[in-house]
Formats: structure tokens, C-alpha cells, sequence
């Protein structure tokens, strides 16, 4: 089912860009709360921060499978599979 | 068929120069946290007593700054 939502933006030192960021519900601990997410249809999967994982989901990062994901920087982030 | 999203979005493009770098809690398009980390915003709402279920969570990326996300 398509989906419609106003084009954000943000301002970068190369002027304004779009951003597309719109409100997700993510099941909680709490139960049901929005968060916002970045659309990137050229991304391989999603994340999130490790903090909200650990918060609201109630992840033991200690127990997750870690990886290291690479950007253009080359330096590598860690990530934690969940 | 296409549907509109209900929940309304906000341009970070405003509050890039007032929270940038943090994170940010608003209802209905208002800022009513903020905290350089999720678990001080989290505290922020408690002590507010802010309904969490209403509050959209995000992160609101410094001013000037580029992100390169790879794919």
C-alpha cells in the first residue's frame, strides 16, 4: 500500500537538502511508540541506536552476534544483530 | 490506492540550529524535550511526566553536517 508524506529537509554546509523522515510505530516494552526513521531505499537493512535497543526493546547488546558495517569513511562502525 | 501518513512529520531544517546533536521528543510537530543522549531525554519525559506513547522520538543532525549513508 503506497504511502504519502511531506519531503522534510535539513540544512548541510552545502545548503538544504531533503530529508526524508517520517514517524514509525516500533512495539516497546511500553508498547506501541513512534519513532522517526530515515527512508533510504538504498540501504541494506534498518537500525537503530544501541541505546533505544537496550532501553525500549530491553536487548542484552552482550548476548547479540556483533559485525562491523563500512561507509564511505572506510573505518568500519560495530553493530550489534538482533 | 494511496494514503496519507496520519502522523504529522516535521522539517528538521528548523531545529537544526536549536538541537542539533540531540535527541528530541515532540508532539504535534512541538519540541518538548531534548537530551544529547536517548537515555537523558528518556529521563526528561519522566520527569515531565510526558505520555511516551505520544511523544515522536528522533534525532535531529547537527547543522552543516553531511551524512553519508552507505548502501
Amino acid at each position: 500500500m503506497p504511502v504519502e508524506f511531506p519531503l522534510g529537509t535539513k540544512v548541510i554546509s552545502l545548503g538544504v537538502v531533503s530529508n526524508p523522515v517520517i514517524p514509525l510505530p516500533v512495539l516497546t516494552r511500553s508498547g506501541y511508540v513512534p519513532f522517526d526513521f530515515l527512508i533510504d531505499t538504498g540501504a541494506d537493512c534498518s537500525m537503530i541506536p544501541a541505546s533505544i535497543a537496550e532501553t525500549e526493546l530491553g536487548v542484552k547488546l552482550s548476548r547479540c552476534p556483533q559485525d562491523l558495517f563500512f561507509g564511505i569513511e572506510g573505518s568500519g562502525v560495530r553493530v550489534y544483530h538482533g | 490506492m494511496t494514503t496519507m501518513l496520519a502522523t504529522k512529520t516535521v522539517s528538521y531544517a528548523k531545529l537544526q540550529g536549536r538541537y542539533g546533536g540531540r535527541f528530541i521528543a515532540r508532539e504535534n510537530g512541538k519540541v518538548l524535550a531534548s537530551s544529547l543522549t536517548y537515555r537523558g531525554l528518556l529521563r526528561t519525559i519522566r520527569k515531565r511526566h510526558l505520555n511516551r506513547q505520544r511523544l515522536v522520538v528522533g534525532y535531529v543532525p547537527l547543522k552543516n553536517a553531511i551524512c553519508i549513508y552507505a548502501g
